[in-house]
């Protein structure tokens, strides 16, 4: 049987566990495998670029409900109309971790993903299409979580 | 740890392979605490690549934000019925599974 799993795209990740604490592996930043060149943006700079965005009318749609009765499967979806799109990313302003997903679109893949992450607390989902220059266009919803998600 | 394969669905309509993946794993966050043996530790799935033979498709990670049991769904054009496409992910352990399925 062939090897089932690309070995080198797996050996960028050694050591790469004992940093999983600290939120999405910092040794992962930079990997070949990632073709965005920037790091993982921070919810500050999230929530400075949804300002701008409300501006602007945005072309980034987010579907999450309102109330969640379980904080720990959340469903979400984003999609983009956004040229250009580089990445889609979803932040949780009230997570211990508040940066859930982020997504690299190659070229032929549409700007769309949906997924479930988890909620600690009723709070805001955001999220936030990435173009190529670094520009994060971002939306956000409020959803009041009956029970929180993480533990 | 043994983890199940991963469930794959992938259709092909109107030229765009509409791909919705399910991937049995604990996705612990590392803040629960269990009755037998106090706080379990954080164990999840931080990265996901799908393949179309050399091109990837879907590449993404992840962080403890994500629910148990992780599914996904997005969409690509470009790829014909009969092809196969490959999803691997590799965990906060270095654990790793990956699973194929043909386009229909």
């Amino acid at each position: 049987m062939t090897q089932s799993f690309d070995r080198r795209w797996v050996l960028q990740f050694a050591g790469a566990a004992s940093l999983a604490a600290a939120g999405l592996p910092a040794a992962l930043a930079a990997t070949a495998n990632s073709a965005a060149p920037f790091a993982d943006p921070t919810l500050a700079e999230v929530m400075t670029a949804l300002g701008i965005s409300q501006a602007t009318s945005p072309a980034v749609t987010l579907d999450v409900p309102a109330i969640a009765d379980d904080g720990a499967v959340v469903p979400v979806s984003i999609v983009s109309a956004i040229p250009g799109t580089a990445e889609l990313l979803i932040f949780v302003d009230v997570n211990p971790q508040p940066l859930a997903l982020r997504f690299t679109v190659p070229g032929g893949t549409e700007p769309y993903l949906a997924t479930r992450i988890r909620m600690a607390a009723s709070g805001t989902v955001l999220a936030a299409a990435r173009t190529s220059d670094g520009t994060l266009h971002v939306v956000a919803q409020r959803v009041q979580v009956a029970v929180g998600g993480c533990g | 740890m043994n983890h199940q394969p991963i469930r794959i669905r992938a259709l092909l309509r109107d030229g765009v392979v509409d791909v919705r993946v399910l991937m049995p794993h604990p996705m612990e966050t590392g803040m629960r605490r269990d009755p037998a043996v106090g706080l379990v530790p954080a164990h999840h799935i931080s990265d996901v690549k799908v393949t179309l033979g050399q091109r990837t498709v879907f590449a993404a990670r992840m962080s403890i934000a994500v629910s148990r049991d992780p599914v996904l769904a997005f969409r690509f054009a470009g790829a014909k019925a009969g092809e196969r496409l490959r999803v691997s992910w590799i965990d906060s352990r270095g654990e790793v599974r990956s699973d194929d399925a043909v386009i229909v």
